[in-house]
């Protein structure tokens, strides 16, 4: 009991700290298009009632950097401006599919012939299930009233803020909750290590089994698309690599609960079946002419330990769960959950306050172009609000294209750090410390494929030859990991001696 | 909720029954460390790759000619096309430069075909001579000729038979830096 207490207890923090960033930049999306863009032009932008709208949610989709649960306030917002359940569920599953980050992590890693098929298959996926959507359930729209406009000036930044955080204040709050909870019912469910074995190439039934994890899961998009590459290097079955991506970074439990919320139980699950189908599908469809020729099956692979219990019973305490948190939260995810919480405790600040005080009231008071009496120099120019939410969008598509190059550093600065961390896991296996190397050794394995994205990021290219020293160093690396893991001196000495030229190699045909 | 139900019925048929939880782990946790087993058949560098491959070649034509058309599905093929899976990794787990790994990765890549092909006509029950084995004899003897160009150097065996030394006086890296230095040696830096 204590490894699946602590387990669920470590697993929710991980899964909220991760997904805290997205779910920010997706309050930011839901407000632009609230208080900015406004329903009309919402409805514009998504080609509403024309036949590109589902294509157009697709595209949109893509670019727009957010999570699975970070999707769920831009969901309800295009609800309330109308759009139909088809371009919605559309945009709501591709959008934590593909975005720049994960695109190019994914090119690098897997074969971009499979990217591609796997971004095409996704636009089928949310092509067809959204039209036979909209044609079985017509009229599923429901559009509310928009807001009265917000004089310009500061105002339309502060209301912008109270959208988010009302929004995190509202139900929104309740759905993330709902999601990471299926993180939970999978540590419950999952003793540690036991999708080891299960997702491999000559298991027929690998698909399915990877659809009942994946979709109470929650991976972001960069997860995703690391475990993807991983399963090709390790000769998985393609038909899960599918299934984890469209429903593991696409779905969870949080946003299957919204769609059954807002459109009802019978036509939700009509939904949901006709997905169900139709990604099982295509996943078996395309297993054969995916299947990656000269890759040897590992036999096993770690990726998925994530979705299982963290710990094996007796070994789950409060320490260990701090300890393993300090590891896995980056500081960055960190400083964005801090923000949402501020975000959230000024929505529920705004919630007691409307007993006697509405910021909307002030916000709206000037419906029109404010200070029009006053003298005005040629630069202060007054922006439309979808001009603004148009330029707020692209920024953050082109902040997640810029974040590329600081995710991706230059292969030299790289090369300072793999060299760190080399260091470190030699160490460890030297002095047989299992913990350090365990530690370390993701860390190592993660930089190398980091590394060969930014490589492919600045020359447009990665060559076979670059792949294979980076793919030899990384399955070295692995043995070594598990030499130390079996403690085995004789397999140590050997791998050591083994990533020691590895890396050299690697570092040779990389930078040299 | 039905969307939940669901994912919990499947999830815990993939779980298998709950009660076997804490039972699964009452013993050690070797069974979570699957080790890395190499077939015994795995080249061990890039010559030896070549070598075991022409040898492995030859005698599968051979079979194939002689209408031991069991021995070489059941035997000799796999192991062909296990090695030409195998020989760009191989290579690339050496120091040979970009140009001549290319070569090998683009005759590794014929020779998989072919060995591919033979294995399914064979799978599905149709006759294969010692011929289609002949196609690409010349991607063999290129593959000779790459191995007989190559710099030895390019193939640190001196590195195995420290490695093997320093293992029979013991299994302490003593010898050895962080860095991966190897006392005495270069490290090939």
């Amino acid at each position: 009991m204590d490894a699946i207490f602590w387990g669920g207890v470590q697993r929710l923090v991980e899964a909220l700290t991760e997904a805290a960033p997205t779910i920010l930049v997706g309050l930011v999306i839901a407000a632009i298009f609230r208080r900015l863009v406004g329903p009309e032009g919402t409805r514009r932008l998504f080609g509403a009632g024309t036949r590109w709208a589902l294509p157009r949610a697709w595209a949109i989709g893509m670019l727009l950097p957010v999570c699975s649960l970070g999707v769920i306030p831009v969901a309800r917002e295009l609800r309330r401006d109308g759009l139909s359940g088809g371009t919605i569920l559309a945009f709501a599953l591709t959008a934590p599919l593909f975005n720049p980050l994960s695109v190019l992590y994914g090119l690098s890693l897997s074969e971009p012939v499979v990217i591609f098929t796997f971004a095409l298959a996704s636009l089928l996926v949310v092509t067809a299930v959204g039209v036979a959507f909209d044609r079985v359930f017509p009229d599923n729209a429901s559009a509310e009233p928009s807001p009265p406009p917000v004089a310009y000036g500061p105002r339309r930044m502060i209301a912008l803020l109270v959208s988010a955080a009302r929004e995190l204040a509202g139900p929104t709050s309740g759905y993330i909750l709902v999601g990471l909870l299926g993180v939970v019912l999978l540590n419950v469910a999952l003793p540690a290590g036991s999708l080891m074995d299960r997702m491999e190439r000559d298991n027929p039934f690998a698909a399915l089994e990877m659809t009942a994890v994946a979709l109470p899961a929650y991976a972001t998009p960069m997860v995703a698309m690391a475990q993807l590459g991983s399963m090709f290097q390790h000769g998985n079955s393609v038909s899960a690599a599918f299934v984890l991506l469209t429903f593991g970074a696409g779905a969870n439990l949080g946003l299957l609960a919204w769609v059954a919320r807002a459109y009802g139980a019978k036509r939700s699950a009509a939904w949901l079946g006709g997905l169900l189908v139709v990604v099982v599908g295509l996943a078996y469809a395309m297993d054969a002419p995916l299947t990656p020729r000269g890759v040897e099956p590992a036999g096993h692979t770690h990726a998925f330990d994530i979705y299982c219990c963290p710990f094996h019973p007796g070994s789950g305490s409060l320490s260990a769960v701090s300890r393993e948190l300090a590891d896995e939260v980056m500081p960055h995810e960190i400083k964005a959950l801090g923000v949402l919480l501020g975000v959230g405790l000024a929505g529920l600040a705004l919630r007691r306050l409307d007993r006697r005080w509405r910021i909307e009231d002030w916000l709206e008071r000037t419906p029109g172009p404010a200070g029009a009496d006053r003298p005005r120099s040629r630069y202060d120019i007054t922006i439309p609000g979808p001009v603004l939410g148009g330029v707020g969008l692209l920024g953050l598509v082109a902040f997640s294209v810029l974040a590329c190059y600081t995710y991706y550093p230059p292969a030299d600065q790289i090369f300072d750090d793999l060299n760190i961390i080399k260091a470190e896991v030699l160490s460890a296996a030297t002095s047989g410390d299992a913990e350090h190397a365990e530690y370390f050794i993701p860390l190592y394995q993660d930089w190398v494929r980091r590394l060969q994205v930014s490589v492919y990021l600045r020359e447009g290219t990665l060559s076979r030859y670059r792949r294979m020293k980076a793919r030899v160093l990384i399955d070295k690396v692995e043995r070594l990991k598990h030499a130390i893991e079996e403690d085995d001196p004789e397999e140590v000495r050997r791998y050591f001696v083994a990533v020691t030229d590895a890396h050299r190699r690697m570092r040779t045909c990389f930078v040299e | 909720m039905k969307p939940i139900a669901r994912t919990l019925a499947l999830l815990a048929a993939l779980a298998g029954c709950a009660d076997d939880h804490d039972h699964d782990h009452d013993h050690d946790h070797d069974h979570d460390h699957a080790a890395h087993v190499d077939p015994a058949h795995r080249p061990t560098d890039f010559p030896d790759a070549v070598d075991r491959l022409i040898a492995g070649h030859e005698a599968s034509r051979a079979a194939l000619s002689a209408g031991r058309v069991d021995e070489a599905h059941d035997e000799l093929l796999p192991i062909q096309r296990d090695l030409a899976k195998w020989l760009p990794e191989v290579a690339a787990d050496s120091d040979m430069p970009e140009g001549p790994w290319n070569r090998v990765d683009a005759l590794a890549a014929r020779l998989l075909a072919a060995y591919e092909s033979a294995l399914s006509d064979l799978d599905d029950g149709n006759a294969v001579g010692g011929d289609r084995l002949a196609a690409v004899e010349p991607d063999v003897h290129d593959l000779r000729r790459v191995r007989d160009e190559a710099d030895p150097a390019w193939f640190p065996r001196p590195r195995r038979s420290i490695e093997a030394e320093a293992t029979g006086e013991g299994t302490d890296l003593a010898g050895i830096s962080a860095e991966g230095e190897v006392a005495g040696e270069g490290a090939g830096d």
